[in-house]
């Protein structure tokens, strides 16, 4: 309270007594935790396409609609690799190059969230299995004269999300998981959807696979909470929750704001119409499935490395 | 939004340190244009700031000539750029940069901060603050920390509202609202009470109290803390009772042995704002949320009639908050408008999407 934070330049001392106070933060407020517990397993199953009202479905209900969808559609895409990284004499800097380069700073705190129920014994670890991208993977980030082209850079961030192999926890139990620990709003897992389905069925950024569900999912709820909600999980439980490092979880959701080009706000329409439209490529997906023998491995079309060169000399 | 590299803008003084952010003056180096590059750390305990997201995210859809525009964003691995507009100065460093009125001596004891503004000024801006503030709400957007350091003003004599790092989109299904919003001098009565279910006219409390700071030049209620900040409230505004706000002992904060103090006349306060400036200002500020004033209401209070009247014969058939601004771009600027005037006409009509 001493200095104000927003102090913008130098105050000369008649004027010192008229710096209003620090700015506040929503996030320290506690009043915003909701009650941490089991998710409400007889939340109504998720409502035929259509016939839901955004304001009225509960977060349980919404959750199981997000789970469905994204199911179906790893489901049809199968297996789809990552983009291999980029190698190019030169370009890796290390881990400790990135140490030094970087300047500490402080946010604002999260909400301080009681932490005794994500400790053991009764709280067991998860882990999502390790990334494809190595940490001291280039982060293709950088802009300028030796910038990659837009497209490269985006199949390297999308390799983040990629795990080694499929995650050992199925995604229904996942969700509930995050749910049980980390409760989130209707908007959040609405705005989840809406966040996935541009990235992946509308773009076509990062493919919806068993190796990238996890990753997608913790990215998308970490962003939507983040861009909407007043409520602010300390990010160690997050990541801990989500089963994924806390350096780790940082980089998941940048990289989700750099793909989506910060395209985060909704409105009660567009949480209606693109988790609709998610629904549907869902059951498209799924009608698709049922009429090809189980031998054939359909793929959803995804930018490959050779069209990524042809961008890239062309 | 172009993606341009971070050497494309020479870097210049600094503007100003946040809790999130440096913020530099900058220069881009094609077009010898001014602009504001705020730097934001990427490797905080919190990972990316909260704030960082909802104010880039919001800026890119807010796109209107009394909110600061957001030029561009230009990321590398551990740092964000923004890319704004140049503004010359906050409301704060303007107001403090008047001359004293005379008869104030510079080192008494009530010269404390600059004195106010000319009416002229304040009519002008309070107009451009509750354009950008119906803008805001017509998009669902509360900005929840308004206040004149957040208000930037440049040559033009154009008011932007900037700092959208707390604002916070409205009518979808999210958790409860903190009550921690708003800074603590310009945080409106329900919010000190308590009240999570606060909407827009939070942000017009807010807007009543920036406007009587600009008569006086000094804040009207500096509170120290959430008890001293409703007391200062209640001293001039009068304690409410439930008979004069039913339902205010549901409130969290309510407490049943308040002091109890009379309605002051804010006349007395503001010997120097006239009638009709008075009746907007005791609109805005009303403790019972549901009473106070919206921004398009107060946009087409009688106050701002000259505004809309210098140029209401060229346009009648346009809104009136549209007509009135360029009217008062014209007024400010003395020579046209600029290229934010060019494009008054469709921004409020088609909204951010």
């Amino acid at each position: 309270m001493e200095q104000s934070s927003e102090t913008r330049g130098a105050t000369s001392p008649s004027q010192a007594g008229t710096e209003p106070p620090s700015p506040p933060n929503p996030s320290a407020d506690t009043g915003v935790i909701p009650p941490i517990r089991s998710p409400n397993r007889d939340a109504p199953s998720p409502p035929a396409e259509g016939q839901w009202v955004v304001s009225d479905i509960a977060p349980e209900t919404a959750m199981k609609m997000f789970c469905r969808s994204l199911q179906a559609l790893a489901l049809v895409s199968g297996d789809i690799p990552p983009t291999p990284p980029i190698s190019r004499p030169g370009t890796p800097r290390s881990r400790q190059a990135w140490i030094e380069g970087r300047v500490r700073s402080t946010s604002r705190p999260a909400t301080p969230v009681p932490s005794h129920d994500i400790e053991a014994p009764s709280f067991r670890d998860v882990v999502v299995g390790s990334p494809e991208a190595h940490m001291s993977e280039p982060f293709p980030g950088d802009i300028g004269a030796d910038a990659e082209p837009e497209r490269v850079q985006q199949q390297a961030i999308a390799r983040r999300f990629f795990s080694k192999r499929p995650a050992n926890v199925a995604l229904n139990d996942y969700l509930i998981r995050l749910q049980r620990y980390c409760p989130m709003s209707t908007a959040v897992w609405l705005a989840a959807g809406v966040y996935i389905y541009k990235l992946s069925v509308v773009e076509k950024l990062v493919p919806i696979t068993n190796r990238t569900l996890h990753r997608l999912v913790l990215a998308s709820l970490r962003v939507a909470m983040k861009a909407l909600e007043d409520l602010r999980y300390h990010h160690e439980r997050f990541a801990g929750v989500g089963g994924v490092s806390v350096r780790e979880l940082k980089v998941l959701e940048i990289s989700l704001c750099y793909l989506l080009d910060f395209d985060l706000q909704v409105n009660s329409e567009t949480l209606y119409s693109k988790n609709l439209s998610l629904q549907k490529a869902a059951q498209r997906a799924v009608a698709f499935a049922g009429k090809t023998p189980a031998s054939f491995q359909p793929r959803l079309p995804t930018r490959t490395a050779s069209s990524a060169t042809a961008t890239t000399s062309a | 939004m172009d993606k341009r590299h971070p050497s494309s803008f020479q870097q210049l003084e600094k503007l100003g340190e946040g809790t999130y952010a440096t913020v530099f003056k900058g220069r881009n180096r094609q077009t010898g244009e001014f602009v504001a590059l705020k730097e934001i750390h990427l490797d905080s305990e919190e990972g990316t700031p909260s704030t960082a997201i909802r104010e880039i995210s919001l800026m890119k859809e807010l796109k209107h000539e009394n909110i600061v525009s957001l030029h561009d964003v230009i990321h590398t691995e551990n740092k964000l750029m923004l890319v704004f507009e140049y503004m010359d100065k906050d409301l704060k460093k303007y107001m403090d940069s008047q001359p004293l009125p005379p008869g104030y001596d510079s080192h008494g004891g009530r010269s404390r901060g600059a004195g106010g503004l000319p009416p002229d000024t304040i009519k002008s801006f309070m107009y451009q603050l509750l354009r950008g503030i119906a803008f805001c709400h017509d998009n669902r957007v509360l900005h929840r920390d308004l206040k004149p350091q957040n208000l930037l003003i440049n040559t033009k004599g154009q008011l932007k509202l900037a700092d959208f790092g707390l604002a916070r989109a409205f009518g979808i299904p999210v958790n409860t609202f903190s009550n921690e919003v708003v800074t603590l001098w310009y945080r409106a009565p329900d919010v000190l009470l308590g009240s999570r279910t606060y909407n827009t006219s939070i942000d017009i409390w807010s807007a009543g109290c920036i406007m009587a700071e600009m008569y006086t030049g000094r804040p009207l209620f500096p509170g120290t803390t959430n008890e001293d900040q409703l007391q200062k409230i209640f001293r001039l505004m009068g304690t409410p009772s439930e008979r004069s706000w039913p339902g205010i002992s549901s409130f969290p904060e309510y407490r049943q042995g308040w002091q109890v103090y009379a309605t002051q006349d804010l006349q007395i306060l503001l010997p120097m704002i006239d009638q009709v400036g008075l009746s907007l200002l005791s609109g805005m500020l009303q403790l019972r949320p549901e009473m106070r004033i919206s921004a398009e209401q107060a946009l087409r209070h009688p106050w701002f009639a000259e505004i809309h009247q210098r140029y209401g014969g060229i346009q009648q058939q346009v809104v009136a908050q549209q007509m009135g601004q360029q009217g008062l771009n014209q007024q400010v600027m003395q020579q046209g408008p600029g290229p934010a005037g060019a494009s008054y006409g469709t921004s409020m009509a088609q909204g951010a999407y």
